[in-house]
């Protein structure tokens, strides 16, 4: 049964079994009518704020059920979910408000941004239940998910609720997970993935377990015993880590998994043909997907046999192509870009139109991936045509990165590549190539890191830096990043 | 008493999270007390920490790592002692 929305799915749920647990978050369990009841609240305390239809709330995004009630209290209001990493520094938090001139901030950070701040606890105080409501029509803006795309400047992907109804549908029919699944998300839920499994969870009626990344393993491992958990979602950077710390103890535990989904950045072909000898029994998806496009291309290890390292086929009610740069289709085999097409894809950036047109072709998506189809309808990744760095997942515009380096005395200029290195656990590792006014005066890194950590995400701030006397450019003064990923420094 | 093994271990801490001097740690300080303590952080101390000592701490001892604190306990279970 497909109903029109996310929200409306979960209030059926509610109705149909208002017993059954939805979230599990650190041991405690949270039915599905709880979880209603719970919205209801939330939307009354909205409304109570003046928040109407097509207001922004935004919102910090903890793992935690609080959030699940302000994220959902938004769809049943008709106001757009907003919501931010919670170790977003302060200045981005202050730039996407500035951006949306939200109706409403809720956050637990105390910082200047001329809005109240309300805490995501004092969002479900309220001891009335919204009882006047509707549920919104499909093309409403459900979501507003802020990235930082090739250019380092921040875009607010808008997705509809017909978007996220289609990303979640579109996964549960290649993946084949149903309401008498119970669900571990590690993963954290302001990101594009970790959001989907959440929403995908919901409106199925199954069970999510909530647990806070990947840093103890063994909560990972507890709960699949303890709940006797079904699924799990994975980004290959977590994977590595459990692996690293719990070697070869995780397959105790996984191969009890009816399936697992992988996504956000590449998984090494060792550890894909491990996982298929280890866990037989696991449908072992992956999914290539951008937050404009949710997880639009599928593959299952498995069945993917000597085509492993393909991103799969297009997902379900979803299609695929290679263009080439005149937007013309390519041929079997010949490289182009990958562009998207279907009920998942974007309307478009937050008052953004030129983007919006930019990444526009005919109604199909420009990804900005490179590409190819072969004749069974396998995509395979050629490359990106751009710099953008992947850190365990997380893509990274080195432009922002370099933009804030240059503004710590003594610096003259720098760039900044991704670099692949044996063993790495997070995919790419950043590594900022750095020139100074006076070479003699080197910075203490502890500072400068403690310097940019202030500024940037965590997982931007490069962890090798490296001094030279020139950046080597071209004729025309754009850096050769290429010669800088070969440097070996 | 001066403790050795944890100044060596707070320079490890130190150094493979890039932390700065200011950042006050004691046998309490975990992940939730330092941003960069993440998941990867985690697995770069403990790799550290085999490497600095020539050991190998597994899968059900890293269970039991959640603080500065329990990595020393780790040490002394372990025979290691200040230099």
């Amino acid at each position: 049964m497909v109903y029109d929305s996310i929200i409306k799915g979960v209030f059926i749920n509610a109705e149909k079994t208002p017993g059954k647990t939805a979230i599990v978050f650190r041991d405690e369990e949270i039915s599905y009518g709880f979880l209603i009841k719970s919205i209801r609240k939330t939307a009354v305390f909205l409304k109570s704020q003046g928040i109407e239809k097509g207001d922004r709330v935004v919102f910090m995004a903890e793992k935690n059920p609080l959030f699940v009630y302000v994220y959902l209290a938004c769809h049943l209001t008709g106001a757009i979910a907003v919501p931010f990493d919670n170790k977003l520094p302060d200045t981005r938090v202050r730039d996407i408000i500035e951006q949306v001139e939200p109706g409403i901030v809720i956050m637990n950070r105390k910082i200047e941004t001329g809005y109240k701040i309300h805490s995501l606890n004092e969002s479900v105080l309220s001891n009335d239940l919204l009882n006047d409501y509707s549920f919104p029509d499909s093309d409403d803006i459900a979501d507003l998910l802020f990235t930082t795309g090739t250019t380092g400047i921040s875009k607010g992907v808008m997705l509809s609720h017909l978007n996220i109804l289609a990303g979640a549908v579109n996964t549960n029919i290649f993946i084949g997970n149903d309401h008498s699944d119970t669900e571990i998300i590690p993963l954290p839920l302001h990101h594009a993935f970790g959001l989907r499994r959440l929403r995908t969870n919901l409106y199925l009626g199954a069970t999510l377990i909530l647990i806070d990344g990947f840093l103890f393993p063994g909560l990972i491992f507890r709960a699949i015993e303890k709940y006797h958990a079904t699924g799990i979602c994975m980004v290959p950077a977590g994977f590595s880590v459990i692996r690293k710390l719990m070697k070869q103890k995780y397959v105790d535990y996984f191969r009890h998994l009816k399936y697992m989904e992988f996504g956000s950045s590449p998984l090494g072909t060792e550890e894909k043909k491990e996982l298929v000898a280890n866990l037989p029994h696991t449908r072992i998806c992956m999914h290539y997907g951008l937050t404009e496009v949710a997880a639009n291309i599928f593959t299952e290890f498995h069945l993917a046999g000597e085509k492993i390292n393909a991103l799969g086929k297009a997902s379900p009610n979803v299609k695929v192509r290679i263009v080439n740069d005149y937007g013309e289709v390519c041929a079997a085999g010949e490289i182009g870009e990958i562009v998207v097409a279907g009920d998942i894809k974007t309307p478009g950036y937050w008052n953004n139109p030129e983007l919006t047109k930019e990444k526009d072709l005919d109604g199909w998506f420009k990804t900005g991936d490179l590409g190819y189809i072969d004749n069974e309808g396998y995509v395979f990744f050629s490359g990106r045509n751009d710099d953008i760095i992947n850190v365990g997942g997380k893509k990274v515009a080195p432009l922002e990165i370099e933009n804030v380096i240059c503004t710590y005395p003594g610096i003259k200029e720098c760039a900044c590549v991704g670099s692949h290195e044996e063993n790495a656990l997070t995919g790419d590792t950043i590594k900022a190539f750095i020139v100074l006014n006076d070479k003699k005066k080197k910075p203490v890194l502890e500072e400068l890191a403690g310097f940019l950590r202030d500024r940037l995400e965590l997982y931007k701030v490069p962890r090798y830096f490296v001094f030279i006397d020139h950046l080597p450019k071209t004729s025309s003064g754009k850096v050769k990043k290429n010669e800088l990923r070969d440097k070996g420094e | 008493m001066i403790n050795y093994v944890y100044m060596e271990i707070e320079k490890i801490i130190r150094e493979t999270l890039l932390i700065d001097e200011h950042q006050i740690m004691n046998d309490e300080t975990g992940p939730a007390d330092i941003d960069s303590w993440d998941s990867l952080g985690h697995v770069n101390i403990i790799t550290a920490i085999e490497e600095e000592y020539d050991i190998e701490i597994t899968p059900e001892e890293i269970q039991n790592i959640r603080t500065i604190g329990d990595i020393k306990v780790l040490l002394a279970s372990k025979d290691i002692h200040p230099r």
